[in-house]
């Protein structure tokens, strides 16, 4: 098989691998890598609000 | 060569390609689950603070500069999560953009712990936030690991 046939099969198959890869789950929490990421951003916001509030509270 | 050899030599090279990205992928999540690190240690160690403030135990002047330093730990861990994100898509121009800003946050906790509890008189509690700050400072050399930083 031509090396360019190769390439032109994996470029068709490696973005299906990547959205495949990209599902992959956690082994301990069962979540997948964004889930990971987001349940990140809403620790991060959590803290922001009570350090808001806290901010709020002493300067009231 | 016959068909069926053709075939196995293009199924290795497809394996050979996926466990690349695989592998990829696995520092991906790696660097996903130590970002959420800092950002559950930087939640506890702001309801800590905010607590132990609460309690007469920490001055508002001392809690306010460690709330800074948490507040800017988690404005980085927002960004540094929506950039890992793009990773999904293998963005090229994430990971040196990624590095760039987990790089910073270490120095700051790094400076927090030599420094910023300085003012903490009890040391039981100094003990308990320096314990937390150590924590942070782990997950981000694991999330700095991952990403293939310094």
């Amino acid at each position: 098989m031509p090396i360019a046939q190769i390439i032109s099969l994996l470029q068709v198959a490696l973005p299906g691998a990547l959205q495949i890869i990209s599902i992959v789950r956690d082994k301990q929490t069962g979540k997948t890598t964004v889930m990971i990421l987001d349940d990140a951003i809403q620790s991060a916001e959590d803290t922001k609000a009570m350090i808001a509030a806290w901010q709020a509270e002493t300067k009231a | 060569m016959n068909p069926h050899t053709h075939r196995i030599r293009l199924a290795a090279v497809l394996l050979a390609c996926l466990s690349m990205v695989a592998c990829k992928d696995g520092a991906l999540q790696n660097a996903a689950l130590a970002i959420k690190g800092v950002a559950d240690s930087n939640k506890t160690l702001a309801a800590t603070v905010i607590a132990e403030n609460h309690a007469g135990n920490i001055s508002g002047y001392d809690a306010e500069i460690i709330l800074k330093a948490s507040d800017k730990m988690a404005d980085a861990v927002i960004v540094a999560a929506k950039l890992t994100k793009n990773y999904t898509t293998f963005d090229p121009n994430a990971r040196p953009a990624l590095i760039t800003v987990v790089a910073p946050v270490v120095v700051a906790v790094k400076e927090a712990i030599d420094t910023g509890i300085v003012g903490i008189q009890n040391p039981a509690l100094k003990s308990k936030i320096n314990t937390i700050l150590l924590s942070i400072q782990a997950a981000l050399g694991v999330a700095q690991t991952a990403l293939g930083g310094q």
